[in-house]
Protein backbone atom coordinates (compact mmCIF):
# COMPACT_ATOMS: atom_id res chain seq x y z
CA UNK A 1 0.00 0.00 0.00
CA UNK A 2 1.68 3.24 -1.20
CA UNK A 3 1.37 6.31 0.67
CA UNK A 4 2.88 10.13 1.04
CA UNK A 5 2.47 11.58 4.09
CA UNK A 6 3.48 15.14 4.94
CA UNK A 7 3.29 16.85 8.28
CA UNK A 8 4.32 20.28 9.00
CA UNK A 9 7.10 20.31 6.89
CA UNK A 10 9.79 22.98 5.99
CA UNK A 11 12.56 23.10 3.56
CA UNK A 12 15.09 25.77 3.75
CA UNK A 13 18.07 25.74 1.57
CA UNK A 14 21.49 28.32 1.77
CA UNK A 15 22.60 29.92 -1.18
CA UNK A 16 26.46 30.52 -1.21
CA UNK A 17 28.77 32.48 -2.78
CA UNK A 18 25.69 35.43 -3.80
CA UNK A 19 24.85 38.66 -2.22
CA UNK A 20 21.61 39.97 -2.65
CA UNK A 21 20.84 43.64 -2.96
CA UNK A 22 18.27 46.19 -1.62
CA UNK A 23 16.49 46.43 -4.64
CA UNK A 24 16.47 42.52 -5.56
CA UNK A 25 15.10 41.76 -2.47
CA UNK A 26 11.89 44.75 -2.58
CA UNK A 27 11.16 43.76 -6.27
CA UNK A 28 11.04 40.08 -6.35
CA UNK A 29 7.70 38.71 -6.81
CA UNK A 30 8.36 34.86 -7.61
CA UNK A 31 10.29 32.84 -5.00
CA UNK A 32 10.08 31.43 -1.71
CA UNK A 33 11.13 34.06 1.08
CA UNK A 34 14.40 34.87 1.30
CA UNK A 35 16.51 35.26 4.75
CA UNK A 36 20.22 36.21 5.32
CA UNK A 37 22.30 35.90 8.75
CA UNK A 38 26.05 36.82 8.23
CA UNK A 39 27.41 34.45 5.96
CA UNK A 40 24.70 33.27 3.52
CA UNK A 41 21.20 33.48 2.36
CA UNK A 42 18.70 31.29 3.14
CA UNK A 43 15.79 30.27 0.57
CA UNK A 44 12.54 29.05 2.63
CA UNK A 45 11.63 26.65 -0.45
CA UNK A 46 8.46 25.17 1.89
CA UNK A 47 6.87 26.38 4.33
CA UNK A 48 4.14 24.25 6.63
CA UNK A 49 3.23 21.63 4.21
CA UNK A 50 0.81 19.12 5.16
CA UNK A 51 -0.92 16.55 3.27
CA UNK A 52 -1.22 13.05 2.44
CA UNK A 53 -1.35 10.93 -1.08
CA UNK A 54 -2.67 7.55 -1.08
CA UNK A 55 -3.07 4.64 -3.18
CA UNK A 56 -4.88 5.58 -6.35
CA UNK A 57 -4.23 9.26 -6.28
CA UNK A 58 -3.33 11.61 -9.10
CA UNK A 59 -2.39 14.77 -7.97
CA UNK A 60 -1.55 17.62 -10.37
CA UNK A 61 0.98 20.47 -8.59
CA UNK A 62 0.15 24.14 -9.68
CA UNK A 63 1.90 27.77 -8.79
CA UNK A 64 3.49 30.77 -10.37
CA UNK A 65 7.41 29.72 -10.77
CA UNK A 66 9.59 29.49 -7.66
CA UNK A 67 6.39 28.04 -5.83
CA UNK A 68 7.88 25.21 -4.59
CA UNK A 69 6.50 22.83 -7.22
CA UNK A 70 9.95 21.42 -8.07
CA UNK A 71 11.32 21.34 -4.54
CA UNK A 72 8.60 19.38 -3.34
CA UNK A 73 9.08 16.53 -5.70
CA UNK A 74 12.42 16.38 -5.29
CA UNK A 75 11.95 16.30 -1.15
CA UNK A 76 9.19 13.74 -2.09
CA UNK A 77 12.34 11.75 -4.05
CA UNK A 78 14.52 11.98 -0.84
CA UNK A 79 16.73 14.31 -3.11
CA UNK A 80 16.16 17.25 -0.55
CA UNK A 81 15.29 15.94 2.88
CA UNK A 82 13.25 18.59 4.91
CA UNK A 83 14.14 21.07 6.87
CA UNK A 84 12.07 19.99 9.73
CA UNK A 85 8.71 18.28 10.44
CA UNK A 86 7.62 14.83 9.56
CA UNK A 87 7.79 13.17 5.75
CA UNK A 88 6.90 9.88 5.38
CA UNK A 89 6.74 7.74 2.19
CA UNK A 90 5.70 4.17 1.49
CA UNK A 91 6.53 2.51 -1.58
CA UNK A 92 8.94 2.33 -4.72
CA UNK A 93 9.85 6.52 -6.01
CA UNK A 94 10.21 7.07 -9.13
CA UNK A 95 11.23 10.26 -10.85
CA UNK A 96 11.90 12.46 -14.14
CA UNK A 97 12.73 16.27 -13.23
CA UNK A 98 15.47 17.19 -15.50
CA UNK A 99 15.33 15.79 -18.99
CA UNK A 100 19.32 16.57 -19.66
CA UNK A 101 20.36 15.49 -15.76
CA UNK A 102 22.79 12.72 -15.59
CA UNK A 103 23.16 12.44 -19.62
CA UNK A 104 26.96 12.20 -20.73
CA UNK A 105 26.75 14.35 -23.76
CA UNK A 106 30.24 12.72 -25.07
CA UNK A 107 28.81 8.92 -24.50
CA UNK A 108 26.57 7.38 -26.92
CA UNK A 109 22.23 7.30 -26.28
CA UNK A 110 22.98 3.45 -25.86
CA UNK A 111 25.57 3.69 -23.16
CA UNK A 112 23.53 6.70 -21.63
CA UNK A 113 20.74 4.17 -20.95
CA UNK A 114 22.64 1.74 -18.73
CA UNK A 115 24.37 5.20 -17.46
CA UNK A 116 20.75 6.56 -16.81
CA UNK A 117 19.81 2.66 -15.23
CA UNK A 118 22.23 2.91 -12.98
CA UNK A 119 21.81 6.11 -11.32
CA UNK A 120 17.61 5.47 -11.03
CA UNK A 121 18.90 1.95 -9.24
CA UNK A 122 16.61 -0.07 -11.97
CA UNK A 123 17.41 -4.03 -12.24
CA UNK A 124 20.27 -3.39 -15.04
CA UNK A 125 19.82 -6.92 -15.76
CA UNK A 126 15.73 -6.01 -16.62
CA UNK A 127 16.98 -2.67 -18.51
CA UNK A 128 19.54 -4.46 -20.59
CA UNK A 129 16.36 -6.99 -21.51
CA UNK A 130 14.49 -3.91 -22.38
CA UNK A 131 17.33 -1.99 -24.07
CA UNK A 132 16.14 -2.83 -27.73
CA UNK A 133 12.23 -1.66 -26.57
CA UNK A 134 13.65 1.27 -24.84
CA UNK A 135 15.29 2.34 -28.30
CA UNK A 136 12.23 1.48 -30.40
CA UNK A 137 10.00 3.88 -27.72
CA UNK A 138 12.47 6.70 -28.06
CA UNK A 139 12.26 6.73 -32.26
CA UNK A 140 16.17 8.01 -32.22
CA UNK A 141 16.60 5.44 -34.83
CA UNK A 142 20.54 5.20 -35.71
CA UNK A 143 20.93 8.52 -33.16
CA UNK A 144 21.01 6.13 -30.37
CA UNK A 145 24.48 5.19 -31.58
CA UNK A 146 25.45 8.80 -31.56
CA UNK A 147 26.93 11.24 -28.82
CA UNK A 148 24.12 12.62 -26.63
CA UNK A 149 25.55 16.55 -27.79
CA UNK A 150 24.40 15.58 -31.03
CA UNK A 151 20.71 15.37 -29.82
CA UNK A 152 18.12 18.29 -29.36
CA UNK A 153 15.99 18.71 -26.03
CA UNK A 154 13.63 16.83 -27.30
CA UNK A 155 15.79 14.17 -28.07
CA UNK A 156 17.51 13.97 -24.74
CA UNK A 157 13.50 14.20 -23.38
CA UNK A 158 12.53 11.27 -25.56
CA UNK A 159 15.59 9.23 -24.38
CA UNK A 160 15.23 9.94 -21.06
CA UNK A 161 11.74 8.83 -20.90
CA UNK A 162 11.78 5.74 -22.60
CA UNK A 163 14.24 4.82 -20.31
CA UNK A 164 12.37 6.21 -16.80
CA UNK A 165 9.18 4.24 -17.58
CA UNK A 166 10.60 1.36 -19.39
CA UNK A 167 10.01 -0.30 -15.34
CA UNK A 168 7.50 0.32 -12.93
CA UNK A 169 7.33 2.03 -9.38
CA UNK A 170 4.48 2.37 -6.81
CA UNK A 171 5.20 6.49 -6.74
CA UNK A 172 6.07 8.34 -10.14
CA UNK A 173 6.87 11.94 -10.14
CA UNK A 174 7.37 14.41 -13.14
CA UNK A 175 8.10 17.79 -13.22
CA UNK A 176 7.27 20.25 -16.20
CA UNK A 177 8.83 18.68 -19.15
CA UNK A 178 6.72 18.15 -21.99
CA UNK A 179 6.88 21.58 -23.69
CA UNK A 180 10.41 20.44 -25.51
CA UNK A 181 9.13 17.45 -27.13
CA UNK A 182 7.14 17.56 -30.75
CA UNK A 183 3.71 16.30 -31.32
CA UNK A 184 3.90 13.17 -31.92
CA UNK A 185 6.26 12.53 -28.34
CA UNK A 186 3.75 14.64 -26.53
CA UNK A 187 1.15 12.02 -28.07
CA UNK A 188 3.43 9.28 -27.05
CA UNK A 189 4.12 10.23 -23.77
CA UNK A 190 0.23 10.87 -23.26
CA UNK A 191 -0.65 7.23 -24.11
CA UNK A 192 2.82 6.45 -22.09
CA UNK A 193 1.64 8.41 -18.81
CA UNK A 194 -2.44 7.00 -19.21
CA UNK A 195 -0.36 3.30 -18.21
CA UNK A 196 1.96 4.84 -15.71
CA UNK A 197 -1.06 6.23 -13.81
CA UNK A 198 -2.94 2.83 -14.17
CA UNK A 199 0.17 0.98 -13.12
CA UNK A 200 1.47 3.45 -10.57
CA UNK A 201 -0.37 3.29 -7.17
CA UNK A 202 0.68 7.51 -6.95
CA UNK A 203 1.76 10.22 -9.50
CA UNK A 204 2.46 13.56 -8.68
CA UNK A 205 2.87 15.48 -11.56
CA UNK A 206 4.20 19.46 -11.66
CA UNK A 207 2.70 21.50 -14.81
CA UNK A 208 2.01 24.54 -16.04
CA UNK A 209 -0.29 23.34 -18.83
CA UNK A 210 -3.81 23.32 -17.20
CA UNK A 211 -5.30 21.07 -20.24
CA UNK A 212 -2.29 18.29 -19.06
CA UNK A 213 -3.51 18.83 -15.10
CA UNK A 214 -6.85 18.48 -16.36
CA UNK A 215 -6.63 15.52 -17.96
CA UNK A 216 -4.36 13.31 -15.62
CA UNK A 217 -5.14 14.73 -12.36
CA UNK A 218 -8.02 14.10 -9.74
CA UNK A 219 -6.31 16.56 -7.24
CA UNK A 220 -4.77 19.63 -7.28
CA UNK A 221 -2.53 21.22 -4.78
CA UNK A 222 -1.48 25.16 -5.54
CA UNK A 223 1.50 26.42 -3.95
CA UNK A 224 2.23 30.10 -3.66
CA UNK A 225 5.85 30.94 -1.78
CA UNK A 226 6.20 27.45 -0.63
CA UNK A 227 2.99 27.28 1.14
CA UNK A 228 0.18 25.15 0.22
CA UNK A 229 -2.72 27.64 -0.96
CA UNK A 230 -5.47 25.46 -2.44
CA UNK A 231 -6.14 21.64 -1.83
CA UNK A 232 -9.12 19.99 -3.77
CA UNK A 233 -10.47 18.30 -6.52
CA UNK A 234 -8.77 19.51 -10.15
CA UNK A 235 -11.77 21.51 -11.45
CA UNK A 236 -11.81 23.71 -8.43
CA UNK A 237 -7.72 23.70 -8.04
CA UNK A 238 -7.41 24.79 -11.71
CA UNK A 239 -10.51 27.82 -11.28
CA UNK A 240 -8.57 28.39 -8.17
CA UNK A 241 -5.13 29.03 -10.15
CA UNK A 242 -6.80 30.69 -12.94
CA UNK A 243 -8.28 33.30 -10.96
CA UNK A 244 -5.58 34.22 -8.55
CA UNK A 245 -2.86 34.12 -10.83
CA UNK B 1 28.53 6.13 10.14
CA UNK B 2 29.41 3.98 6.91
CA UNK B 3 25.93 3.30 5.69
CA UNK B 4 26.82 5.68 2.23
CA UNK B 5 29.80 3.72 1.47
CA UNK B 6 27.68 0.35 2.29
CA UNK B 7 25.38 1.42 -0.46
CA UNK B 8 27.79 2.86 -2.65
CA UNK B 9 29.63 -1.08 -2.65
CA UNK B 10 26.26 -2.55 -3.16
CA UNK B 11 25.08 -0.68 -6.08
CA UNK B 12 29.23 -0.18 -7.38
CA UNK B 13 28.17 -0.31 -10.87
CA UNK B 14 27.38 3.21 -10.73
CA UNK B 15 31.19 3.94 -9.94
CA UNK B 16 32.18 1.79 -12.29
CA UNK B 17 30.40 3.39 -15.09
CA UNK B 18 31.10 7.00 -13.93
CA UNK B 19 34.73 5.79 -14.14
CA UNK B 20 34.77 3.87 -17.62
CA UNK B 21 33.03 7.17 -19.17
CA UNK B 22 35.75 9.23 -17.98
CA UNK B 23 37.97 7.44 -19.18
CA UNK B 24 36.58 6.94 -22.72
CA UNK B 25 36.11 10.97 -22.39
CA UNK B 26 40.19 11.47 -21.95
CA UNK B 27 41.18 9.34 -24.55
CA UNK B 28 38.31 9.44 -26.84
CA UNK B 29 39.70 10.03 -31.14
CA UNK B 30 42.97 8.97 -30.33
CA UNK B 31 44.81 5.99 -31.71
CA UNK B 32 46.72 4.69 -28.69
CA UNK B 33 44.25 5.90 -26.17
CA UNK B 34 44.74 5.65 -22.42
CA UNK B 35 48.47 3.92 -23.46
CA UNK B 36 49.78 7.41 -24.46
CA UNK B 37 50.10 7.88 -20.20
CA UNK B 38 52.44 4.89 -20.53
CA UNK B 39 54.46 6.57 -23.25
CA UNK B 40 54.67 10.30 -21.94
CA UNK B 41 55.80 9.35 -18.37
CA UNK B 42 58.04 6.78 -20.02
CA UNK B 43 59.38 9.48 -22.02
CA UNK B 44 59.47 11.92 -19.17
CA UNK B 45 61.22 9.03 -17.34
CA UNK B 46 63.86 8.08 -19.73
CA UNK B 47 65.15 11.65 -20.09
CA UNK B 48 64.83 12.66 -16.71
CA UNK B 49 67.00 9.52 -15.91
CA UNK B 50 69.95 10.39 -18.26
CA UNK B 51 69.68 14.17 -16.99
CA UNK B 52 69.65 13.42 -13.33
CA UNK B 53 71.91 10.55 -13.33
CA UNK B 54 74.68 13.19 -15.13
CA UNK B 55 73.83 16.05 -12.23
CA UNK B 56 73.87 14.35 -8.93
CA UNK B 57 75.44 11.01 -8.20
CA UNK B 58 74.08 8.26 -9.75
CA UNK B 59 73.84 5.35 -7.39
CA UNK B 60 73.07 1.34 -8.48
CA UNK B 61 69.79 1.59 -8.51
CA UNK B 62 68.64 5.32 -8.46
CA UNK B 63 66.66 4.61 -12.34
CA UNK B 64 64.52 2.49 -10.23
CA UNK B 65 64.21 4.72 -7.32
CA UNK B 66 62.79 6.96 -9.95
CA UNK B 67 60.44 5.61 -12.09
CA UNK B 68 58.95 3.79 -8.52
CA UNK B 69 58.83 7.22 -6.97
CA UNK B 70 57.37 9.03 -9.78
CA UNK B 71 55.30 6.28 -10.93
CA UNK B 72 53.42 6.89 -7.33
CA UNK B 73 53.61 10.26 -6.97
CA UNK B 74 51.80 10.56 -10.58
CA UNK B 75 48.96 8.32 -8.69
CA UNK B 76 49.14 10.28 -5.75
CA UNK B 77 48.97 13.99 -7.80
CA UNK B 78 45.97 12.67 -10.35
CA UNK B 79 44.11 11.72 -6.94
CA UNK B 80 44.38 14.76 -5.23
CA UNK B 81 43.92 16.93 -8.15
CA UNK B 82 41.20 14.94 -9.84
CA UNK B 83 39.27 14.70 -6.39
CA UNK B 84 38.88 18.39 -6.45
CA UNK B 85 36.43 17.80 -9.13
CA UNK B 86 34.64 14.78 -7.30
CA UNK B 87 31.03 16.66 -6.59
CA UNK B 88 31.50 20.07 -9.00
CA UNK B 89 31.64 18.20 -12.32
CA UNK B 90 28.67 15.98 -11.39
CA UNK B 91 26.74 18.87 -10.26
CA UNK B 92 23.68 17.53 -12.22
CA UNK B 93 23.77 13.72 -10.56
CA UNK B 94 24.55 15.17 -7.20
CA UNK B 95 21.39 17.45 -7.49
CA UNK B 96 18.84 15.05 -9.49
CA UNK B 97 19.56 11.78 -8.84
CA UNK B 98 19.64 9.83 -5.48
CA UNK B 99 22.50 7.91 -5.13
CA UNK B 100 25.06 7.61 -2.85
CA UNK B 101 27.67 10.04 -2.69
CA UNK B 102 30.80 8.33 -2.08
CA UNK B 103 29.99 6.58 -5.46
CA UNK B 104 31.58 9.79 -7.11
CA UNK B 105 34.58 8.96 -4.53
CA UNK B 106 34.98 5.35 -5.60
CA UNK B 107 34.72 6.32 -9.44
CA UNK B 108 37.85 8.64 -8.93
CA UNK B 109 39.83 5.84 -7.51
CA UNK B 110 38.86 3.83 -10.14
CA UNK B 111 39.99 6.06 -12.85
CA UNK B 112 43.21 6.79 -10.93
CA UNK B 113 43.95 2.88 -10.54
CA UNK B 114 43.42 2.36 -14.40
CA UNK B 115 46.13 5.01 -15.16
CA UNK B 116 48.71 3.48 -12.87
CA UNK B 117 48.05 0.37 -14.22
CA UNK B 118 49.00 1.81 -17.44
CA UNK B 119 52.15 3.42 -16.04
CA UNK B 120 52.71 0.21 -14.50
CA UNK B 121 54.59 -1.67 -17.23
CA UNK B 122 57.10 1.08 -17.08
CA UNK B 123 58.89 -0.48 -13.86
CA UNK B 124 59.10 -3.76 -15.98
CA UNK B 125 60.81 -2.09 -18.75
CA UNK B 126 62.99 -0.08 -17.26
CA UNK B 127 64.29 -2.92 -14.94
CA UNK B 128 65.36 -4.84 -17.86
CA UNK B 129 66.95 -1.91 -20.12
CA UNK B 130 69.01 -1.35 -16.70
CA UNK B 131 69.42 -4.67 -15.52
CA UNK B 132 67.54 -4.14 -12.46
CA UNK B 133 65.69 -7.36 -10.70
CA UNK B 134 62.78 -6.42 -9.21
CA UNK B 135 61.03 -9.01 -8.49
CA UNK B 136 61.83 -10.51 -4.96
CA UNK B 137 60.15 -11.50 -1.52
CA UNK B 138 59.77 -7.97 -0.21
CA UNK B 139 57.50 -7.31 -2.59
CA UNK B 140 55.08 -9.49 0.10
CA UNK B 141 54.65 -5.57 1.88
CA UNK B 142 52.76 -4.56 -1.49
CA UNK B 143 49.97 -6.96 0.64
CA UNK B 144 49.76 -3.78 2.91
CA UNK B 145 50.88 -0.94 0.53
CA UNK B 146 47.77 -1.54 -2.15
CA UNK B 147 45.06 -1.41 0.20
CA UNK B 148 46.27 1.18 2.66
CA UNK B 149 46.88 3.76 -0.78
CA UNK B 150 43.46 2.36 -1.65
CA UNK B 151 41.72 3.43 1.32
CA UNK B 152 43.09 6.64 1.43
CA UNK B 153 42.47 7.37 -1.98
CA UNK B 154 38.78 7.11 -1.61
CA UNK B 155 39.15 8.98 1.85
CA UNK B 156 41.36 11.96 -0.39
CA UNK B 157 38.45 11.81 -2.81
CA UNK B 158 35.26 12.04 -0.38
CA UNK B 159 37.70 14.99 1.61
CA UNK B 160 38.70 16.99 -0.77
CA UNK B 161 35.89 16.67 -2.93
CA UNK B 162 33.43 17.91 -0.33
CA UNK B 163 36.07 20.50 0.76
CA UNK B 164 36.63 21.73 -2.57
CA UNK B 165 32.41 22.02 -3.55
CA UNK B 166 32.67 24.08 -0.69
CA UNK B 167 35.61 26.51 -0.37
CA UNK B 168 36.24 26.60 -4.12
CA UNK B 169 40.24 27.90 -2.97
CA UNK B 170 41.01 24.58 -2.29
CA UNK B 171 41.33 23.86 -6.08
CA UNK B 172 44.17 25.86 -6.43
CA UNK B 173 46.02 25.31 -2.99
CA UNK B 174 45.96 21.35 -4.37
CA UNK B 175 47.41 22.57 -7.71
CA UNK B 176 50.02 24.25 -5.63
CA UNK B 177 50.54 21.26 -3.04
CA UNK B 178 51.16 18.91 -6.26
CA UNK B 179 53.41 21.02 -7.86
CA UNK B 180 55.57 21.93 -4.91
CA UNK B 181 55.71 18.13 -3.42
CA UNK B 182 57.13 17.07 -6.45
CA UNK B 183 60.47 18.78 -5.59
CA UNK B 184 60.21 18.65 -2.17
CA UNK B 185 59.77 14.87 -1.70
CA UNK B 186 62.37 12.66 -1.92
CA UNK B 187 61.21 11.40 -5.85
CA UNK B 188 64.44 12.98 -7.58
CA UNK B 189 66.46 12.77 -4.57
CA UNK B 190 67.24 10.51 -1.57
CA UNK B 191 67.01 11.57 2.11
CA UNK B 192 70.36 10.23 2.84
CA UNK B 193 71.77 13.23 1.18
CA UNK B 194 70.50 15.56 3.54
CA UNK B 195 72.18 16.13 6.96
CA UNK B 196 69.60 14.35 9.91
CA UNK B 197 68.15 17.48 11.26
CA UNK B 198 67.11 18.23 7.86
CA UNK B 199 65.83 14.62 7.17
CA UNK B 200 63.94 15.50 10.85
CA UNK B 201 62.25 18.63 9.25
CA UNK B 202 61.69 18.08 5.61
CA UNK B 203 61.38 14.03 5.43
CA UNK B 204 59.94 12.40 8.18
CA UNK B 205 56.67 14.91 8.20
CA UNK B 206 55.98 14.63 4.70
CA UNK B 207 53.19 11.74 4.40
CA UNK B 208 53.92 11.62 0.57
CA UNK B 209 57.21 10.71 0.80
CA UNK B 210 56.17 7.56 3.60
CA UNK B 211 53.15 6.66 0.81
CA UNK B 212 55.46 6.55 -2.00
CA UNK B 213 57.96 4.65 -0.05
CA UNK B 214 55.73 1.76 0.89
CA UNK B 215 55.22 1.02 -2.69
CA UNK B 216 58.90 1.97 -3.69
CA UNK B 217 61.36 -0.26 -1.35
CA UNK B 218 59.36 -3.70 -1.87
CA UNK B 219 60.34 -3.06 -5.90
CA UNK B 220 63.94 -2.07 -5.11
CA UNK B 221 64.00 -5.18 -2.82
CA UNK B 222 63.66 -3.57 0.55
CA UNK B 223 61.49 -3.72 3.09
CA UNK B 224 59.40 -0.87 4.09
CA UNK B 225 60.72 0.84 6.75
CA UNK B 226 58.33 0.28 10.15
CA UNK B 227 58.18 4.32 10.47
CA UNK B 228 56.51 4.91 7.06
CA UNK B 229 54.24 1.53 8.27
CA UNK B 230 53.24 3.18 11.38
CA UNK B 231 52.54 6.74 10.15
CA UNK B 232 50.71 5.58 6.92
CA UNK B 233 48.39 2.87 8.95
CA UNK B 234 47.61 5.98 11.42
CA UNK B 235 47.51 8.25 8.38
CA UNK B 236 45.08 6.24 6.78
CA UNK B 237 42.71 5.29 9.37
CA UNK B 238 42.59 8.95 10.54
CA UNK B 239 41.54 10.32 7.07
CA UNK B 240 39.17 7.44 6.58
CA UNK B 241 37.28 7.60 9.91
CA UNK B 242 37.30 11.43 9.22
CA UNK B 243 36.05 12.02 5.33
CA UNK B 244 33.14 9.41 6.37
CA UNK B 245 32.50 11.57 10.26
CA UNK B 246 32.03 14.64 7.11
CA UNK B 247 29.78 12.49 4.45
CA UNK B 248 27.16 11.56 7.29
CA UNK B 249 27.49 15.33 8.46
CA UNK B 250 27.14 17.26 5.16
CA UNK B 251 26.24 14.71 2.88
CA UNK B 252 22.50 16.93 3.29
CA UNK B 253 23.97 20.09 2.08
CA UNK B 254 26.53 18.95 -0.74
CA UNK B 255 23.36 19.78 -3.45
CA UNK B 256 23.37 23.28 -2.21
CA UNK B 257 27.21 23.64 -2.43
CA UNK B 258 27.96 22.21 -6.10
Amino acid sequence: MSEVLLKNIYLTYPIYGHKLSIKSKIAGVVGGGINTDKKKYHVEALKNLNCKFVNGEKIGLLGHNGAGKSTMLAMLSSIYPPSSGELTINGKVQSLFNPGAGLEPEESGLRNIKRLGLLLNANINELEKNTDEIINVSGLGDYINLPVRSYSDGMKLRLCFSVITSWKSDIFLIDEFLSVGDNAFYKYCKGKLEEIMKSSSIVVLASHNLDFIKSFTSRVLVLKAGQIVFDGITSEGIKFYEEKY
Amino acid sequence: MFKDLQESLSRIGIAIELAKTDIRKSYTRTALGPFWETISLGILLFLMSVLWGKLIEIKENYVMYLVTGMIVFRYISLILNSSTWTFIERADIVKYFNIPHSSLALSKVIYASFIFLHHLPLLFIFSFFYQNTILNFNLIYLLYSVPVILLTSYSTALLVGFLTARFRDIQSLINTITSVMIFFTPILWSPSRLDVKAQLFLVDPNIFYHYIELFRQPFLGNKPELFSIVITLLFTTFIFFFANWILNKFSNKIRYWV
